[in-house]
């Protein structure tokens, strides 16, 4: 299921000027986008991308302002028409449809989301939330339970009366996002949904965003300018650069390994903690042992591997405990047979995909490896502090270099 | 094929250059060029064929001064009478249909309206359809539903029917001032609305009523007919640049004109009377309605039209629901403007024969009455200020009002 493309594009071209078609000569014998301004004044806004959003996907467009990842959104429902390229929304090409299925599409395959909330400040909430609804002239009680239902997903309930004007920045956004959740569409595209809000604001909504997306199946088509937001809410990312597409990938991958200068400059500000999950970095534990064993050997194994801790399975190769160095001695001291007799049940573990810095307590507090476990409790590995260290590492030199840099995109993102 | 197409790139070029719009393509501008040439051409080539220079005019004499002979003025004169005779003759049928139905459906009933004349005419006889009583059975329910509206009170409206419905055959006055004043009162302020009583009974003493509503009823029709044609022209104009550049140039004509020039044509087309009157008035008052149409919709926020259109709105419902309800606060003041351009042009059309408090004043000129003219242009400011304010706080209510 989850691997149909929900939309799909490819070799998609915007061009902005009196005469788009006649700059892909210009191209074709190898003319920047710079060039191609100069020559001819026409801005090629999106050149060349190609892509597939796989349905009940979060697919994240990132770039900086001028890099087109809006006008590529705008081409998917066709707001903005595409110069060149197929676009296909379920198999169908949107760009052969006439007025009629254009409308026809719009109303009931996708919706969308803005950056400046696009709400009507004559209307009320629920009147705004209805209005897709409205428009495809449905009514009645049918209507109303659809309102009602889209505004308690957004958690705006007791609000439906309430005038837009009336709400703050944050609150608006919900009813834009209760507004494109009311029409039930497969489909929604995000142009900056969260860029206009405070920084706390934004957080609270990214969160709410990820939990509510849990709930429902929708393919998302996600533009930002914040690399961390779109490495948070992304399934996969697209990095974009003056109109193109540099890299493609999933937080892990853009994060671990860019494309090139351009998205490496951009992820070296990246806490690698925040993307790079456990199982990436987490190794074979040095010493298992059956919790039948006798303490002894496991001991003298502990002891030969210069290791300080054993971890302890059971039948089906669940995980028990960890028997460490000096509570095994002690055990063997007062004269327990078996590793199982001895196992500490209380010890430090995470789950493969969580983040680095969710394990980084775990692996500070304590001096032993913690286990990497799965929901049925099999031990797939360990991670060892100096990994971990290490792995952050990358983070931690550049971070004094990038304070600067930092301070500029922090900047940027403020006069947007 | 291919060269081609890079020597057309070239001509491109260059033309964008000049250019520099971003939408315009270069051929368009030769385009544009050839036919303000091949115009001028025209233009020269006529004026010239037909009013070729006469012998007496000396070839050094032009650098001299303009050559009297030159001067074709009378001849210009005549054409325009002699078109406009044309226009008289030949669309007698036309203007004549738009005289009566101006006047027997909307001035006529409006004004028998203002000036009471249900309650004076009790047992009357009208014959065909009764405009006046269906005037008034729209004015009730008008009525019932804004008081219902302002009060959210089913039974306040209900009475407000019923109320109105019994003064059909009898209205004091004093009810009338109580009515405005409560309008006045809801829309704007308290102090207005004791001003605007103070100057209705200031009128009944000077014994101005009946001919203030006599100007109210031609300035109502006109702004009217304004609100009819002016909104649906200020939307074309809003989408469609082409038709916004047509536009323009007349409404600056039609707006600096004196207003006198429009008398005589609309004397001559639709006769004497009030309605020559509405149709100056008309032409004088609708360029505001139509410029704040067209700038009110062009301004309205582009991220909430696009919303509207990402949602599958076709263009009649982006302008229903979207559009023109964000003008609307604009499209009011538009509104305000006519109005007061209106009335007082109403004042200056006294003198083909509008009724009214022009006429008042007109006399009082004539007349060397300074005392007469003084009181007539009184009653005029008064009646001016009341529009003014209650139209006004129509367009300053919160814009949910309006809607609903």
């Amino acid at each position: 299921m989850s691997e149909e493309i929900g939309i799909s594009c490819q070799d998609v071209w915007k061009v902005f000027g009196p005469n788009p078609e006649s700059v892909f000569d210009l191209v074709d014998s190898g003319a920047s986008k710079q060039d191609v301004l100069e020559q001819t004044g026409h801005v090629i806004a999106v050149k060349e991308v190609s892509f597939d959003v796989h349905e009940n996907e979060i697919f994240v467009v990132m770039g900086l302002s001028g890099s087109g990842k809006s006008t590529l959104v705008r081409c998917i429902n066709r707001l903005i028409e595409p110069t060149k390229g197929k676009i296909a929304v379920d198999g169908m090409d949107i760009a052969a449809m006439n007025d009629n299925e254009l409308r026809e599409l719009r109303r009931h395959k996708l919706s969308m989301v803005f950056q400046y909330f696009g709400l009507l400040p004559h209307r009320s909430v629920e009147d705004n939330v209805g209005f897709g609804l409205e428009i495809r002239g449905e009514h009645g009680r049918k209507k109303e339970q659809r309102v009602a239902e889209a505004i308690e997903q957004v958690g705006l309930k007791g609000w439906e009366k309430s005038r837009i004007s009336e709400l703050s920045g944050g609150m608006q956004q919900r009813v834009g996002l209760a507004r494109a959740l009311a029409v039930e569409s497969e489909i929604i595209l995000m142009d900056e949904p969260f860029s206009a809000l405070d920084p706390l604001i934004r957080r609270q909504m990214q969160d709410e965003f990820i939990n509510m997306r849990s709930e429902m199946k929708k393919t998302v088509v996600f533009i930002t300018h914040d690399l961390l937001e779109a490495l948070k809410l992304g399934d996969r990312v697209a990095i974009m650069k003056d109109g193109e597409i540099v890299q493609i990938g999933t937080p892990e991958d853009i994060v671990g390994q860019p494309a090139d200068e351009y998205v490496s400059e951009f992820v070296k500000d990246v806490p690698r903690g925040r993307v790079i999950p456990v199982r990436s970095i987490m190794e074979e534990p040095i010493v298992v042992v059956r919790s039948q064993q006798d303490i002894e050997t496991c001991v003298r194994e502990m002891g030969d591997k210069r290791t300080p801790v054993a971890f302890v399975v059971g039948p089906f190769n669940r995980i028990m405990g960890i028997l460490t160095m000096r509570d095994a001695i002690d055990a063997d001291r007062k004269g327990l047979k078996t590793v199982g007799e001895a196992v500490r049940e209380e010890f430090a573990s995470v789950t493969p995909d969580s983040m680095l810095e969710d394990s980084l307590p775990l692996v500070a507090e304590g001096n032993l490896p913690v286990a990497v476990i799965d929901e049925e409790k099999h031990l797939l590995g360990v991670i060892n502090r100096a990994t971990l260290i290490q792995a952050m590492q990358a983070e931690d030199t550049t971070e004094n270099n990038n304070q600067h840099n930092n301070n500029h995109n922090n900047h940027n993102n403020k006069k947007e | 094929m291919q060269e081609d197409k890079t020597t057309e790139m070239t001509v491109r070029r260059s033309w964008w250059k000049i250019g520099g719009n971003g939408e315009t393509n270069g051929s368009t501008w030769l385009v544009r060029g050839v036919i303000l040439l091949v115009a001028i051409a025209v233009v020269v080539g006529v004026f010239f064929g037909m009013y070729e220079p006469s012998a007496t005019a000396q070839p050094g004499e032009v650098l001299l001064g303009f050559p009297e002979d030159w001067v074709v003025k009378w001849e210009l004169i005549k054409w325009v009478n002699d078109g406009l005779d044309w226009i008289v003759i030949k669309g007698d049928v036309f203007f004549s249909g738009i005289r009566d139905g101006v006047q027997q459906y909307i001035l006529s009933p409006l004004r028998d309206f203002l000036t009471m004349q249900p309650a004076k005419s009790i047992g009357a006889i009208h014959f065909g359809f009764d405009w006046v009583r269906a005037c008034w059975i729209i004015v009730v329910l008008l009525a019932g539903f804004l008081m219902w509206y302002l009060y959210r009170k089913w039974w306040v409206g209900l009475l407000t029917l019923v109320a109105l419905g019994a003064l059909y055959y009898w209205i004091p006055w004093l009810v009338v001032v109580a009515l405005v004043g409560l309008v006045a009162w809801r829309v704007v302020s308290l102090k207005l609305s004791i001003v605007v009583v103070i100057f209705l009974i200031a009128m009944n003493f000077f014994g101005m009523t009946d001919l203030a509503m006599e100007t109210l009823a031609v300035t109502f029709t006109a702004s009217l007919l304004c609100i009819v044609m002016g909104v649906p022209l200020g939307i074309i104009a809003a989408t469609s640049n082409r038709f916004d550049n047509f536009l323009r140039p007349i409404l600056d004509g039609m707006q600096t004109m004196p207003s006198f020039v429009y008398l005589v044509p609309a004397l001559m087309l639709f006769g004497l009377g009030m309605v020559p009157a509405v149709m100056a008035t008309l032409i004088y008052a609708i360029p505001p309605i139509i410029r704040l149409t067209n700038l009110g919709i062009r301004q309205v926020d582009a991220q909430v039209v696009e919303a509207s259109k990402s949602f599958g709105s076709t263009a009649m419902q982006l302008l229903v629901k979207v559009q023109v309800p964000l003008a609307l606060p604009t499209i009011l003041a538009g509104l305000n403007q006519t109005v007061m351009m209106a009335l007082a042009m109403v004042v200056v059309a006294s003198m083909i024969g509008a009724k009214g408090l022009g006429v008042e004043v007109l006399t009082g000129i004539g007349r060397i009455n300074p005392g007469q003219g003084l009181i007539g242009g009184i009653s005029i400011v008064f009646l001016a200020i009341i529009l003014d304010r209650i139209s006004q706080g129509f367009a300053k209510q919160p814009q949910t009002s309006v809607t609903g």
